[in-house]
């Protein structure tokens, strides 16, 4: 009898709005895939409101113009009025430039909320660093040759909440651009995969930031470089990968949670200093740093 | 000042459930009633069939009974009673899924919907295979291309 019952299908007398949220909830590639299930089911996928593209699993052979395709096309049969989530992610050999970042931009008139951007050749459209409705960006670029996407020298995203960025050398060609502009910003993700040479002083001056992850991958150099912290409302703070900067707590009042996951420390003082910065909080978490400190007296 | 504790649910086929007042809150819609003091005698929920109802009060109480911390055991409990809990054939899914948006349980509708958005997903091959076969745009790969192009050969 369970049998009998597992084979009627219910989810197509479902009420339009309550099935195109649960075809929200998957790749955008099955959501399309069920037009073709029955009449009822046709046009229902186009009324989604979350898009996840993912052209890192398409042939380069025979995918180059397919998955292209199949963005241009749902993006212009698509209903929706207002985009919950963009993601993307493809690696350029399926995608031409432009095609990407007329997706993007088109993801930005439909008053995207969230954006999700990985992928090796990024160019993005002028109108993403001004979007109004913007409150969660993810920007990642998977680079061979070390260099960085660009940003414009102005940008303004007056609703911007959380801000996760991988730049590969410098970030001042990008992520302090885009930092600049982000009035509302609350969580802030920094990693740089390759920091070849001196990086200069970062500051970090954002008073409505209460979440600070930074991240240093590969080092290549021996310079220290230094990080400023003027953030009197952050409450967490995590740092990963290489210690290779002093860090000068300038105002840090609020904080409570420091989390440290360390491959390796530059200099032994770097430690120092971090440990004297942070001596207020609450909650200290370290991993991977307990065998440099054998034999290193802390306090 | 007379207090009940106890909510008295009625459902679609008439029978009664006497639930806890703090597990009985826990959908909107009844908390809401209760606020409005429409909950006087009896909660009418002539939506919800008798084994939905149950079904849901079970979920209420245990996320209800759960300790609110932060407790990896008590956690991962939870997580395995909502694995189990939509452990259901289509009909039951659907019935929760209509009851939830009534009831207005956020947190359970979300665990049904992508558990229904999995399934979909999780088509057979030979669905896929159907699917495939219909619908060229989606599926347009190059063996399909190939093979319309020695057929107009041929032809």
């Amino acid at each position: 009898m369970s049998s009998k019952i597992e084979n009627v299908d219910m989810f197509s007398s479902l009420p339009e709005e309550i099935l195109s949220h649960i075809l929200s909830l998957m790749p955008t590639k099955y959501a399309v895939r069920t037009s073709i299930l029955s009449k009822r089911w046709r046009y229902s996928w186009m009324f989604v409101t979350n898009f996840d593209f993912d052209g890192t699993r398409t042939n380069p052979f025979h995918g180059l113009d397919r998955f292209t395709k199949f963005v241009d096309r749902v993006l212009n049969d698509c209903k929706t009025s207002k985009i919950n989530l963009f993601r993307l992610q493809f690696y350029e050999t399926c995608v031409q430039k432009l095609s990407a970042s007329s997706w993007i931009d088109k993801a930005v008139r439909l008053n995207v909320c969230e954006l999700d951007i990985r992928s090796i050749q990024l160019e993005l459209p002028l109108s993403l660093f001004t979007c109004k409705t913007l409150t969660k960006l993810r920007l990642e670029r998977w680079a061979c040759d070390g260099k960085d996407w660009g940003c414009p020298s102005s940008v303004n995203l007056p609703c911007l909440k959380t801000l996760d960025v991988v730049v590969h050398s410098d970030p001042f060609v990008n992520a302090f651009k885009l930092i600049g502009g982000c009035p509302m910003l609350e969580s802030l993700s920094l990693e740089v995969t390759r920091r070849k040479k001196f990086a200069g002083c970062y500051i970090f001056n954002i008073p409505t930031l209460k979440r600070l992850k930074l991240t240093f991958a590969l080092v290549i150099t021996s310079d220290i470089n230094k990080v400023v912290l003027r953030v009197p409302n952050l409450e967490y703070l995590f740092l990963g990968g290489v210690l290779c900067s002093l860090f000068q707590m300038e105002d840090v009042s609020s904080l409570v949670e420091v989390s440290v996951s360390l491959r390796h420390i530059a200099y032994d003082y770097l430690w120092v200093e971090l440990l004297n910065g942070v001596s207020g909080v609450k909650s200290l978490l370290t991993q991977d740093v307990s065998f440099f400190l054998i034999g290193f007296n802390v306090g | 000042m007379s207090y009940s504790k106890t909510i008295v649910l009625t459902n679609y086929d008439g029978e009664t459930f006497v639930v806890d007042e703090v597990v009985a809150v826990e959908p909107q819609t009844i908390e809401h009633m209760i606020e409005d003091g429409c909950a006087n005698t009896s909660i009418p929920l002539p939506n919800v069939t008798s084994k939905i109802l149950s079904k849901v009060i079970e979920h209420c109480k245990k996320h209800v009974e759960t300790p609110n911390s932060n407790e990896k055991a008590a956690k991962a409990d939870l997580k395995s009673f909502d694995f189990d809990f939509v452990k259901a054939d289509q009909g039951t899914l659907f019935d929760l899924i209509l009851a939830m948006n009534y009831l207005n349980i956020k947190e359970l509708l979300d665990l049904i919907y992508q558990t229904v958005a999995d399934m979909i997903k999780g088509k057979t091959p030979e669905e896929e295979e159907e699917m495939r076969r219909v619908n060229a745009w989606v599926f347009s790969c190059f063996v399909g291309v190939t093979c319309l192009y020695f057929k107009s050969k041929k032809m």
